[in-house]
């Protein structure tokens, strides 16, 4: 693997999650994306695939299409639909072009058949993961009042010093703050930053939404920025 | 032999629909629109007569042309079929192969070197999965020599309790250390009219079966037993079940149940195809109880054999 850009922050290794129902094969790809310094993940069955895939915040899902429980053309689309952006590759035994022309156009960004190469495929996860840091790197900077937040390092800073945030409080903010003046209900902020199955209340939202304040606005009772809407939800004004 | 029998099945097959088209439909057409002709001028001697006629004449052809279309669309359906089974082999081909391929090209480039128990755990792996090659393609001999011919089995009367327990072994080789709880337990010694390798076959298929019908914390058992003059080979799993309304349906050729019991594992959808017709094939005969989300049972009768009996 190249190393990490001087960037990023900390040196988190990319995760990537496995979602594939033959032991051997998942197995074997978990050892070797460890060896390849990734941190891998692994689902053997569709209903486990889909619920990590939003709960793992994985950097890539590697993807087999016939899975028991719902098939990988079906999670795919379920994570499109519910706009989770994380790339997928899927790997396949399937190896007409309709089923791969399927896959890529249902949101996939890489398609390989089985039996595959290995080398190809930690080349292409590479590529993959590559071309991910490098727009996460393009995205300009949100800026609203004194708070500046930087996607490139997934950095926050309030009168140009560093708010030290969680990853949920980061990715709550990033939320927000990409679409300022937008309405966002509790329900909304959950699915699509806590992620399906999440067994959590819309207080959890409250809750974030209050430490948010205390870390980021001047009078955190009377907020400037994260404004409550009453009886829908939560917007961000710049 | 039998490759030539059914290529001329095949051949005459073809033939039919051409001569019922071109020797059948084609006269019979011609004849109506004659008919029909001669009546609109009046030229007809006998009208009633000639109107019987072309009523008769009418019917037969659509009957033919009903004909042809059965036909046809049973020689697309075949075709189907066939193309179905392909791509479904073809899955369970590649499934193995691309693990074999993984764990040699994860040792070619070195990566585990420096850790040897690992670098022998990815041989186990190679090993067993042309285990799995193994298996899956001589599913599909079996099940090309069954569709063809019914009396290769060389029966003898004996206790079954061998084929079973080959079966479970061949069964184990398939398998990681600790995947799967599996238990033996063979009661009865009657013997039985049977082909061994066709009731390890048949063992065989449930086994795999149950363990692609499982998923986590796999238990699955296989016993031998005798009840009311019969001989039952069971194999029993703890897992996903089959729906109510799938029970008649899974031992139909390339069926596959859905995927609404998260059950739906990849194959060809012939291993139960199968069983039936090789158990079917020695007079016995092949049940299942299941409760979904519970796990389900397969059980084989056979007929206890007769003193002194011979095939």
């Amino acid at each position: 693997m190249k190393e990490p850009g001087a960037q990023e922050r900390a040196a988190r290794p990319p995760i990537v999650l496995v979602i594939e129902d033959d032991r051997a094969l998942r197995e074997g790809l978990l050892l070797n994306f460890e060896l390849h310094g990734y941190r891998a993940l692994g689902a053997a069955d569709g209903e486990e695939g889909l619920r990590q895939a939003f709960d793992a915040r994985a950097d890539l899902i590697v993807l087999d299409v016939m899975l028991p429980g719902f098939s990988g053309l079906e999670i795919l689309a379920e994570l499109r639909e519910k706009r989770v952006d994380v790339p997928v590759l899927i790997l396949s035994a399937q190896d007409t072009l309709r089923h791969k022309v399927a896959g890529l156009d249902l949101g996939a960004d890489d398609y390989l058949t089985k039996p595959f190469e290995l080398p190809e495929l930690l080349a292409r996860t590479d590529a993959i993961l590559r071309r991910r840091r490098m727009a996460r790197q393009a995205e300009p900077k949100i800026a609203f009042g004194e708070v500046v937040i930087d996607p490139a390092g997934c950095q926050v800073s309030l009168r140009g010093r560093g708010v030290a945030l969680s990853q949920k409080e980061y990715e709550l903010l990033c939320l927000l703050a990409r679409a300022p003046g937008r309405v966002f209900s509790r329900g909304e902020i959950l699915d699509r930053v806590w992620g399906f199955g999440f067994e959590g209340t819309a207080r959890t939202v409250d809750n974030f939404i209050l430490t948010l304040r205390q870390k980021l606005e001047a009078d955190p009772s009377t907020p400037r920025h994260l404004k409550t809407v009453r009886q829908v939800g939560y917007r961000l004004d710049p | 032999m039998a490759r030539f029998r059914n290529r001329t099945r095949s051949l005459s097959f073809t033939r039919l629909i051409v001569f019922l088209a071109v020797g059948v439909l084609l006269p019979v057409l011609l004849s109506s629109v004659v008919g029909i002709v001669s009546l609109a001028r009046g030229e007809s001697s006998d009208p009633i007569v000639t109107g019987v006629l072309v009523l008769s004449f009418a019917a037969a052809a659509i009957g033919g042309a009903l004909t042809v279309s059965v036909l046809l669309g049973r020689r697309a359906r075949l075709a189907r079929l066939q193309a179905d089974l392909l791509a479904n082999v073809s899955h369970d081909l590649r499934t193995p192969l691309a693990a074999i391929r993984m764990y040699a090209q994860t040792l070619r480039m070195g990566r585990l070197r420096e850790d040897p128990q690992r670098a022998e755990d990815s041989l186990e792996v190679i090993i067993r999965e042309t285990e799995w090659l193994e298996t899956m393609l001589e599913r599909v001999l079996t099940w090309r020599s069954a569709a063809r011919d019914r009396g290769l089995l060389e029966r003898r009367a004996e206790p079954v309790g061998p084929a079973v327990e080959e079966a479970a072994r061949r069964f184990e080789r398939l398998l990681a250390p600790g995947e799967v709880e599996l238990t033996v337990a063979i009661h009865g010694q009657a013997p039985v009219l049977h082909d061994r390798q066709a009731i390890g076959s048949v063992v065989l298929n449930l086994l795999i079966n149950a363990y692609k019908y499982s998923l986590h914390e796999k238990r699955i058992s296989v016993s031998v037993q005798e009840l009311d003059g019969r001989i039952e080979i069971a194999v029993a799993d703890n897992g996903v079940g089959i729906a109510r309304h799938e029970l008649g349906r899974i031992f139909e050729p390339f069926y596959r149940v859905d995927s609404s019991l998260r059950g739906r594992a990849s194959g060809a959808g012939l291993g139960l195809a199968i069983v039936r017709h090789l158990v079917e094939a020695q007079g016995g005969e092949v049940r299942v109880e299941s409760t979904p989300g519970r796990g389900s049972r397969f059980a084989v009768w056979l007929p206890r054999a007769a003193a002194g009996t011979s095939p």
